[in-house]
């Protein structure tokens, strides 16, 4: 059985793997589905939910469109939680695999280092990194990405221990190849497969961080993102709590997708290394 | 407590590069963000340009940078965390002021979620597949998937505006001159949906490690061996494995302290809670970054301190550990 | 036989889920109280199998067929109560976080089993006492991964004694310790039995210990017993081929001076598809087409007795 068999076989990889789907394509259609800027006002301002055709979701207190704002929201949130997982994932197998592969003093200094990272709220490092070098959605992506390459980090350099001393890498060593040659060749590909199965997980974090921090108004103020929306809606929260909740929910719907997705992979990853 | 004092002494000398690490990349941030103490200073009381000067050669801020850092190393050793433009006080008197209400919060919250996530974990975890399991795995899945300061909105929707069961926010009554128990019973009414809202997603988290551990602990041999001894299902299940599946959960207590303070700064700000995590967001929006680097070297001393509290508890619940044995749990 | 036998069974067959193959087929065997069953066989015969169905202990899914019966007992077994079973890991049966004296009591305690005016505890302390453990008092207080193996077996030993049982399992219990423990072990084993009158299954590869212990043997060979008999019969005649070739290969018997330890031909069949007729036939010399046509019938008495062509006495 081929691990996209087992991935296939297991209901809560089905069902994430639909709903990412779902949510990539709204992101990729935005601009068709709601053409022109989201944050144009559009209708009358405070609009109920489901009482005007052209803004089922309703309209914020300046008259604009909440399912407008909804979709183009995803676009943010999935770039930003890809992008951070991806340069949170990269910082950390490069420290991983240096520290695992050389060992002595420069796994001492970046194992300190990841500790001293691990020491610190992500959270709060991202706050200071945003509010020293202003927002934009390449700072986001850095700062969330700070305080996420810790776990990956830990995990291959455990893995690449661990796979250094088996005959194929010593054998490389023998033949006298480079280092860095034997971690990408050789070591790497081993090491992969559990950080994959890491990855949902930073995935899923990358994106409640960013929503976070849009929250809290140091988001990139030139998008469209929920946790900004969520924000903006706490204003008018007694009298249309559903500005609020609407994007709270697309958040749920799509970090639930992403564990759920995880799992799948987990699953497909987890036979493999129990099989044959 | 012999094994214990080891790991203490093994963990406090691991801190001190750790510190050192953190104490430079703070330093390094301040001195890249623009303006100086002196500017910070006079921002609030004002001063003609030779005040500037004079206090920049007291404070030695005109020498170069790694003198710069030798007297912010002092200063920290006197506990001096610098000037904080934004309340016009000593940055240290701030945070001590705001570090109860967040370690209040917080452990509320970790009871919450240890307590009840672990309880829970345990139903799901002893008859894995079956029924319980089954629910409390899906809805501890969908549980994990929700943000914090989002569920806090949502609480105070239901709990604060529609049936006016609980305050939407603040940490007491302003002004009711509520002293002793009273005064203690109107904080736990005003925490009761700030530490819902943070210990939910934690919650759920130790729920399924929880359930997790078991699994893995009712493959083992041991827990065989207590069935064919004839031990009941019930007893098998608190006093062999869920004791066993404990000891990953309360190393998870450790590593997840840092996040949960960070979970903080939103909840706090949602509820309006005068703690750490709201100080940060204030120190953010009024650009105060002694406050915030403060925030920050006092939030690692106090991740430092838990996950010494953990190493201790851990000892305790594990004589496996600093016993020169290899501990396979 | 004059007393009613604790344990009888009557063609016990087992598979580990519905289509995998049978690890155990058509075992027949009956065991008075106070009688010792040694049960031979190489690992991967079933020999462990038939230890765990006759305890109750197969993994869930398990499928059973046959008769089982318990007529001095005249009700199902109780796992502790009835049956101890020592298992062949001594550190995996035991928690690791418990202490040895606080895990023995807990099945004292169970199970009802101290005297009375003795608190489970103090039972316990006499349990590991009776194991031979040194310092049974100051023992009771250690967890673990603080004892040796042997130790720890000991400790297995008297949590399998804790419920006082009328029937002692041992799966392979002495196979992990070094030849001197494993001496030891099984006089204790020995003398425990005969203390309390305790019937035992000795579950081994080994025919030394299985002489050594048992009463009576079993020998099995890829799922099924193929001579069975009181012990100086079966080792003094031995009437299978299989049987006389473990005595062979274990007891030096037939070994030349000096020479090579002499080992048995070929492999055992695979479980999944095994041959038709006699199991052993593709490496017994002295095979005949007929061995291969069919499973040989048991002759002799069902106690006493091989499934072999060449056996003498009557088909069964």
């Amino acid at each position: 059985m081929s691990a996209a068999v087992r991935f296939r076989a297991s209901a809560e990889g089905v069902a994430g793997l639909a709903i990412l789907a779902l949510l990539g394509l709204v992101a990729l259609l935005a601009p068709v589905l709601h053409p022109g800027d989201p944050l144009d006002i559009v209708g009358a301002p405070l609009t109920r939910p489901f009482t005007v055709l052209a803004t089922p979701l309703g309209t914020d207190w300046l008259g604009r469109d909440v399912l407008a704002m909804i979709v183009h929201g995803a676009r943010t949130s999935l770039t930003v939680g890809l992008a951070a997982a991806f340069v949170a994932i990269s910082i950390g197998v490069a420290v991983g695999t240096l520290a695992g592969l050389f060992g002595r003093w420069v796994d001492e200094t970046l194992m300190r280092v990841t500790d001293a990272f691990q020491t610190i709220p992500g959270f709060l490092l991202a706050l200071a990194f945003v509010s020293t070098v202003g927002p934009s959605l390449a700072t986001v992506v850095f700062a969330i990405a700070l305080g996420a390459w810790t776990g990956p980090a830990r995990l291959v350099r455990a893995e690449v221990l661990s796979i250094r001393e088996r005959d194929f890498v010593a054998a490389a060593r023998v033949v006298g190849m480079h280092p860095l040659a034997i971690a990408v060749r050789e070591v790497l590909p081993h090491a992969l497969p559990p950080v994959v199965s890491l990855a949902a997980v930073i995935v899923a974090g990358a994106i409640l961080t960013e929503a976070a921090l849009s929250f809290l108004g140091l988001g990139d103020p030139n998008r469209a993102t929920w946790g900004g929306l969520i924000a903006e809606g706490r204003s008018v929260l007694r009298s249309a709590p559903f500005l609020s909740i609407w994007p709270g929910l697309a958040l749920v719907v799509t970090v639930l997708g992403v564990h759920l997705a995880g799992e799948g992979v987990v699953a497909a990853l987890a036979l493999r290394r129990s099989g044959p | 407590m012999n094994r214990a004092f080891v790991l203490v002494r093994r963990r406090l000398l691991g801190a001190v590069p750790v510190l050192a690490i953190v104490v430079v990349g703070t330093f390094a941030l301040l001195e890249s963000a623009p303006g100086d103490a002196v500017d910070a200073y006079l921002g609030t009381t004002g001063g003609d340009r030779g005040l500037v000067d004079q206090l920049r050669r007291d404070w030695g801020l005109d020498q170069g940078p790694l003198q710069r850092l030798g007297l912010y190393l002092a200063a920290l050793a006197r506990l001096d965390l610098g000037w904080s433009v934004a309340f016009s006080r000593p940055v240290l008197d701030v945070i001590l002021e705001r570090l109860p209400n967040t370690l209040l919060l917080m452990g509320s919250a970790v009871a919450l979620a240890f307590g009840l996530g672990s309880l829970l974990g345990v139903v799901a975890g002893s008859r894995p597949g079956g029924p319980a399991d089954r629910i409390l795995s899906i809805g501890s899945l969908a549980l994990y998937a929700v943000p914090g300061f989002w569920l806090g909105l949502v609480l105070i929707v239901v709990f604060a505006v529609q049936l006016r069961w609980l305050p939407s926010g603040g940490i007491e009554t302003i002004a009711s001159g509520k002293q002793g128990l009273a005064r203690a019973g109107d904080i736990a009414r005003h925490l009761v949906l700030p530490v819902a809202a943070l210990g939910i997603l934690y919650l759920a988290l130790y729920l399924r490690m929880m359930r997790a551990g078991m699994v893995e602990v009712w493959r083992q041999d041991f827990a065989r061996a207590a069935f064919a001894r004839g031990l009941p299902h019930r007893h098998i299940v608190w006093r062999h494995v869920a004791r066993n599946a404990l000891l990953p959960l309360v190393t998870m207590l450790g590593l997840q302290a840092a996040t949960m303070l960070g979970g903080s700064v939103v909840i706090e700000s949602v509820f309006a809670v005068p703690g750490l995590g709201r100080l940060a967001h204030e120190a953010v929006a009024q650009r105060d970054t002694p406050l915030l680097l403060g925030i920050i070297l006092v939030g690692a001393v106090l991740v430092i301190a838990v996950n010494l509290a953990v190493d201790i508890a851990y000892a305790a619940l594990d004589p496996r550990v600093g016993a020169g044995q290899e501990t396979s749990a | 036989m004059s007393q009613s036998p604790l344990v009888q069974l009557e063609g016990v067959g087992v598979r580990y889920a519905p289509r995998s193959p049978q690890v155990l087929a058509d075992a027949t065997l009956a065991l008075a109280p106070g009688e010792r069953l040694a049960v031979i066989g190489e690992s991967g015969s079933g020999k462990s199998t038939l230890g765990l169905a006759i305890a109750g202990l197969l993994p869930q899914g398990s499928i059973v067929t046959g008769h089982l019966a318990w007529p001095a007992l005249g009700d199902r077994p109780r796992p502790g109560r009835d049956i101890g079973f020592v298992y062949q890991d001594p550190s995996g049966s035991l928690d690791p976080v418990m202490r040895v004296g606080d895990q023995v009591a807990e099945v004292v305690a169970v199970h009802s089993a101290m005297a009375p005016d003795v608190t489970p505890l103090e039972q316990a302390v006499n349990l590991l006492g009776r194991v031979e453990l040194p310092y049974p008092a100051r023992t009771a207080r250690a967890y673990p991964h603080q004892l040796s193996g042997g130790q720890r077996q000991r400790v297995a030993l008297a949590l399998a004694m804790a419920g006082r049982p009328k029937l002692l399992i041992a799966d392979e219990a002495t196979s992990a310790l070094d030849p001197i423990v494993q001496a030891r072990m099984v006089a204790l084993i020995g003398r425990l039995c005969d203390d309390d009158g305790l019937a035992l299954v000795f579950v081994t590869h080994d025919i030394a210990l299985a002489a050594t212990l048992g009463s009576r043997l079993a020998v099995v060979y890829a799922g099924r017993i193929v001579e069975a008999g009181p012990r100086s019969r079966v080792l003094g005649a031995p009437r299978h081929p299989y049987t006389r070739a473990l005595m062979a290969a274990q007891l030096g018997i037939e070994r030349p001076r000096g020479g090579r330890l002499p080992t048995i031909e070929g492999q055992p069949p695979d479980p999944a598809t095994p041959p038709p007729g006699c199991r052993f036939a593709p490496r017994c010399a002295l095979a005949v087409s007929a061995c291969s046509a069919a499973q040989p019938p048991w002759r002799g008495a069902f106690d006493d007795g091989a499934a072999c062509l060449f056996a003498p006495g009557n088909p069964a």
